[in-house]
């Protein structure tokens, strides 16, 4: 590597480039600011994907429900921290050329690291399972699939992550990009049916006392602001960011932190957007009627046709969380790859390519 | 890496059904609080380091928000964790 930066202080130097067959593959032209954006463009949905996982929705139906537009400040603030994190994770990538468990590796010490790489794939497990569920309830209210069936259904996603990655990487963020949308498309459906009071919409976004004073308020806001960062994201972020083959010198690499940190601001907004149309619709809908217990996906899911008094829009909902549990079941297996590997400078994929794509 | 999420997770929608999966969501949630940390602060670490990230390094402000946010989001999870801990044990 022609860069002095890439291998100063580290214990061992790099060995394999991050997600290998994806590395470098996206070719970034010289050309007008906007086509170089848009050669950027795609590892921050890939990340704003973990920010509206099912997991998010429970905490802001939540809030919406109980306690009205008030937490929409803290959705807000939860989303700059996610922001400066992920801007964190890719300088990270594009300066270093590791992603963050690489990094780790090279860091500390072997014993240190083993551990690190313990606890973070008992995460992604943990991870990957919060996903898989949302996707099953999902599957059960849409079809009446039981949980079991949704689960082993859900799983099956993984086949498709190997297969996009082996056909291209921008085929695999095409396809993250078209579930971002539909769930957006979703939501922009259920605000403008449930009618939310503007004036009071944009109040709440303005950071208000009764928060701190609230205990209860208080303890759904931290759950907020403490479960929207997921570490997965940090790890996937710092090594999808190294697909694109910008050129590898200290204006290369600046430029390239320039458009990486437009594209995940650009997709983390979607992301703000789609959470705090999640709360706005509880607000509009079960706040106002009094249905402030509602915390359960189920519960909100039996509740939104009758309220609202639209046909479908229970449907919408379930639909959009549909796409949210498989979105985020896909870019789950990617970091649940990239930590394998990046940890224990492993490949994982040549066997199980070998079984799923025949030699062309 | 997705079969080890999945074999809890039918096992149990078999057995415990919804209401466990909700259980089990909790328990996933508590898993990420707990690991969350060992990935921004070394994150945060490695990119405020002159070694490493040579003229890239993190500026003075952009290191003191980063350490605030980490352990901001460390403090939220411990405090989160206390309550949910205790809330089983009540």
């Amino acid at each position: 590597m022609a860069n002095s930066v890439l291998d100063t202080g580290w214990r061992h130097p790099r060995l394999t480039p991050s997600l290998a067959e994806a590395y470098r593959t996206i070719p970034v032209k010289p050309g007008a600011w906007w086509k170089k954006a848009l050669a950027f463009a795609g590892p921050g949905y890939l990340v704003a994907v973990g920010y509206m996982d099912p997991g998010n929705w429970a905490t802001d139906l939540a809030g919406g429900a109980r306690f009205g537009y008030t937490l929409l400040s803290i959705i807000l603030l939860s989303n700059l921290m996610a922001i400066l994190l992920q801007g964190l994770s890719a300088k990270l990538g594009i300066v270093t050329g590791r992603d963050l468990a690489q990094a780790c590796r090279d860091h500390y010490s072997r014993p240190v690291s083993f551990f690190l790489w313990i606890i973070c794939e008992i995460a992604i497990a943990a991870c990957d399972l919060a996903e898989v569920i949302g996707s099953a309830i999902a599957l059960q209210l849409l079809f009446g699939i039981p949980l079991p069936w949704g689960i082993a259904i859900t799983s099956l996603d993984v086949l498709i992550v190997l297969y996009l990655q082996h056909r291209g990487f921008r085929l695999l963020e095409a396809l993250v990009l078209v579930l971002i949308a539909t769930i957006a498309g979703c939501f922009l459906f259920e605000i403008l049916i449930s009618k939310p009071d503007t004036g009071a919409v944009l109040s709440g976004f303005v950071p208000s006392a009764s928060i701190l004073r609230d205990p209860d308020k208080l303890y759904i806001a931290i759950g907020i602001l403490g479960a929207t960062v997921m570490p997965h994201n940090l790890y996937l972020h710092s090594s999808v960011v190294q697909t694109r083959s910008y050129e590898e010198t200290r204006a290369g690499r600046r430029e390239a932190l320039k458009y990486a940190f437009l594209d995940s601001t650009v997709a983390l907004s979607f992301a703000l957007f789609i959470n705090a149309a999640i709360l706005i619709v509880a607000a509009a809908t079960f706040h106002s009627a009094g249905h402030t217990g509602v915390a359960e996906i189920q519960d909100a899911y039996r509740l939104l046709t009758p309220l609202l008094g639209v046909t479908g829009a229970s449907a919408v909902f379930a639909f959009a969380l549909l796409a949210s549990g498989q979105n985020s079941t896909l870019t789950g297996t990617l970091a649940g790859q990239i930590v394998m590997e990046g940890f224990l400078n492993i490949r994982i994929r040549p066997w199980l390519r070998s079984r799923l794509c025949p030699p062309r | 890496m997705a079969a080890i999420a999945i074999v809890p997770a039918a096992l149990t929608a078999i057995f415990f059904g919804a209401h466990g999966t909700a259980q089990l969501l909790i328990l996933s949630q508590v898993i990420l609080s707990l690991q969350l940390s060992f990935a921004v602060f070394p994150l945060v670490r490695f990119t405020s380091d002159r070694m490493k990230m040579g003229e890239f390094v993190n500026p003075l402000w952009l290191k003191s928000l980063a350490y605030a946010v980490a352990v901001a989001i460390a403090s939220f999870n411990a405090w989160l964790l206390v309550r949910i801990f205790t809330g089983w044990a009540s």
